[in-house]
């Protein structure tokens, strides 16, 4: 007989039993020998802290607080053997690839739901907010531009003036929400739109423009991304995966969280480029619609990615390294850029130029002469030296901050 | 046998002996599963987890039973998505919108919102804890928790008003209050835990360990401060408006920052002695029937045992949490004592409903320790 311990899960006493394995079942008795219980070996189940010692075993039974401690190694043995359950579970490497496998396919499955269904998702979402609701909302944005200095006044007029006819001439006729267009102060080539119609150029953009096309060009692809509302279908997406990625890795220990959460990221940004897709789409359409020739986006998307490439290539110069022959942007840059890469667009506006001679300029000579004078000259000074200056803008007339300044800062 | 370390007296012996090396492997299956599974591993990892630091935890010899599983976690998971991460999802999406306009109603809502986190946030802390406590055993005897975890909840955020409007004064009161709630709360088997402990008793050595710690974060800024204006290194030119990141600019960034670390660091020491004396003082205030509970925690390995699982787990990148969870189980028990005695024979088995589910909120949240 073996010396085991009975923990009846009625009371924490320790209760020394005899253990014997009789038949199907486990036959328990007292010190002086009358049974105490009969576990049937298929009710036996084996306790989280079975092998917490050495030598011993501990079973516990079904629907029961019950707890046996048996510390015979025959017994132990015999009762591994007859009762399989109550073996230790096995963990192969075999067992772990398992594992993995399946929940790598189960998670990649819940990805590409996400992936793909957010966006259909979040279209409809955006149709149920009013747009009303939007137009307060791009206003409220709206109010932190404005604080960037815009280009007005009286020389700016008739370009503004000429700006905003072309605009409404490249607006498509169902659209009957007012479209603002501001130009601000900053020397990026950029144009943006904002939820409600804002629509905001900067003095980069008309500088960089060489003819009228070219500027229609960027104001259809914007006005794209006004009439589909993208600015709130990305961000109704864009929270949507954050919020749901959030709850679901809401406990996770850190790393693995942070993993997803950069997918996440790379989800979002692959969504972006799906819409900027989309606005070249209906801005071609604006352009057709309004018998503007398409070619002109053309060629100012060859010019960026022309002057981003020299950029590249100054930069590795820069840093040493042999600019590449390449003319594509890397896979990485590719994959990072919000945009899709500028040839590919090219290609896609030049495509549908062809077939039509019946194009009219976007702007007259004049008013293009008139849209270059919007934004007027800036006061070039070379660096100040440090040490000068007593910290007051002396550039006369638009009190631009000091950091409008052209600066130079030395990599370390 | 199990009665072997039975200590003469009735009193309980306490024993931990996880180690480590012995979960390595472990730790590293957890991680790549959760990784692959977007995470949703992360309740059999804890499972997993939670059993071994259970099993070698010895009360008297006896190992303590972990019976809680992954599922259970999974379908907490699921329910508190439902019942609240959903609804608070929508909540931010209006608060986000409306964020931007700084309406006076979306304060309101923002308030209101901070307060009903502290709320649920509590609640799933002490739901969290209660599942915790009914998945453990020992001798076949279960533990529990009783009491409601909405009141524990609205008790914590109220608590959290008059800390607020005490500037700090009542933080001792708070923590007496809450921790007094939820262990006498706290069940083996039919014994209730006891705890007599009051707020009065930590105010005067909080009061003191706060000036303290800022005196010395003070103090060792400007002894910092003096020591790099002696050296030269405090005052070289800087034009804000035009940074030249030249190797006397970087020198005196890295002295600057280098200097307030060191004073943080050198107050967050001073506050472990606090940190260690409350600890003390809490646990001594435990009891369970004629047992009283005795903690040996000083002030230097508690920094020790925290400052090292935090590098463990920033160095590890997270992999090596299940180090820091072995680290702190083995530093508790190890200093865990009892006095008096306690009848264990006649511990009966709790009648409390065990609960379903309770970890969903405190997952969610990212508020769970173990």
């Amino acid at each position: 007989m073996s010396g085991a311990i009975l923990y009846d899960g009625e009371t924490a006493k320790a209760r020394p039993v005899a253990v014997r394995l009789v038949g199907g079942r486990l036959e328990i008795s007292a010190e002086d020998g009358h049974v105490v219980a009969e576990w049937p070996l298929e009710s036996l189940v084996r306790p989280a802290h079975a092998a917490a010692h050495a030598g011993e075993l501990r079973v516990g039974l079904k629907r029961s607080q019950a707890l046996l401690v048996i510390a015979d190694e025959e017994l132990i043995a015999a009762l591994l053997a007859a009762a399989p359950q109550l073996a230790p579970p096995r963990r192969t490497f075999g067992g772990l690839l398992l594992k993995t496998s399946v929940f790598s396919f189960l998670s990649g499955a819940l990805f590409a739901a996400v992936f793909y269904g957010m966006p259909l998702v979040a279209g409809p979402v955006v149709k149920i907010i009013p747009y009303s609701a939007e137009e307060r909302f791009g206003a409220d944005m709206a109010e932190v531009y404005s604080r960037i200095p815009a280009c007005e006044g009286p020389r700016a007029e008739a370009g503004l003036a000429a700006l905003d006819r072309l605009v409404a001439r490249l607006t498509p006729p169902d659209w009957d929400h007012p479209i603002v267009l501001r130009v601000i102060r900053n020397r990026e080539v950029n144009a943006f739109a904002l939820p409600g119609g804002h629509l905001i150029a900067t003095e980069g953009l008309l500088a960089f423009v060489e003819d009228g096309d070219e500027l229609a060009g960027v104001l259809a692809h914007e006005l794209g991304h006004v009439t589909r509302r993208h600015v709130m279908v990305n961000l109704v997406q864009q929270m949507g995966v954050l919020v749901l990625v959030d709850s679901l890795t809401g406990g996770s220990a850190g790393a693995s969280g942070a993993v997803v959460q950069m997918a996440v990221t790379y989800v979002g940004l692959r969504y972006t480029r799906h819409l900027e897709e989309e606005a070249d789409r209906e801005g071609i359409a604006n352009l057709l619609r309004a018998d503007i020739d398409p070619s002109g986006i053309a060629r100012l998307f060859d010019r960026l990615e022309k002057k981003a490439a020299e950029q590249r290539a100054k930069e590795a110069q820069e840093a040493g390294r042999e600019p590449s022959e390449q003319k594509r942007p890397s896979a990485i840059d590719d994959l990072l850029s919000t945009h899709p890469y500028g040839g590919d667009r090219a290609l896609i506006a030049r495509e549908a130029a062809k077939g039509r001679t019946d194009y009219k300029p976007a702007l007259t000579a004049d008013e293009f002469k008139a849209v270059k004078a919007i934004c007027p000259p800036r006061n070039r000074r070379p660096p100040s030296p440090p040490s000068e200056g007593d910290g007051k803008d002396e550039n006369p007339g638009y009190n631009l901050p000091p950091r409008a300044r052209e600066v130079e800062v030395i990599r370390l | 046998m199990a009665e072997d370390a039975t200590q003469a007296g009735g009193g309980l012996v306490f024993g931990q002996t996880a180690r480590a090396r012995d979960i390595v492997g472990l730790a590293f299956a957890n991680f790549l599963l959760s990784l692959v599974s977007l995470t949703v591993y992360r309740f059999w990892a804890r499972t997993r987890v939670r059993r071994y630091l259970w099993r070698k935890t010895t009360i008297d010899g006896e190992p303590l039973d972990y019976a809680g599983r992954g599922s259970e976690l999974l379908l907490s998971f699921a329910g508190a998505t439902v019942v609240f991460f959903i609804p608070l999802a929508f909540v931010n999406l209006y608060v986000g919108f409306g964020a931007q306009s700084m309406q006076e109603e979306t304060l309101y809502v923002i308030a209101a919102a901070y307060a009903v986190m502290t709320v649920v946030g509590n609640f799933g802390v002490y739901a969290a804890r209660g599942y915790l406590l009914s998945r453990s055993r020992w001798r076949g005897i279960r533990f529990g928790q009783s009491g409601s975890g909405i009141a524990y909840g609205l008790l914590a955020l109220l608590y959290l008003v008059l800390c607020v409007l005490t500037l700090g004064l009542f933080v001792p009161y708070m923590t007496a209050r809450l921790t007094g709630r939820k262990r006498r709360n706290t069940w083996l088997g039919d014994r209730r835990f006891d705890f007599d402990g009051k707020g009065g008793d930590l105010f005067w050595p909080y009061l003191l360990s706060v000036l303290a710690s800022v005196g010395a974060t003070f103090v060792a800024l400007q002894v910092l401060f003096g020591l790099l204006t002696a050296a030269g290194l405090a005052t070289p030119e800087i034009d804000p408006d035009n940074v030249v990141f030249d190797r006397e600019t970087v020198l005196f960034l890295a002295a600057v920052y280098g200097t307030m670390i060191a004073s943080l660091m050198l107050g967050s020491l001073v506050w472990y002695f606090y940190r260690a004396f409350e600890m003390n003082y809490l646990a001594g205030r435990t009891s369970l029937g004629g047992l009283r509970f005795r903690l040996k925690a000083t002030a230097l390995s508690l920094a020790w045992l925290e400052i090292g699982n935090f590098f463990i787990i920033v160095l590890t990148l997270t992999i090596g949490l299940p180090f820091a969870q072995v680290r702190t189980m083995r530093y508790v028990f190890h200093r865990l004592e009892t006095e008096g005695a306690l009848d264990i024979d006649s511990i009966g088995q709790g009648r409390e409903r065990v609960p379903f589910v309770g970890e969903g909120i405190a997952d969610g949240l990212g508020l769970l320790q173990i």
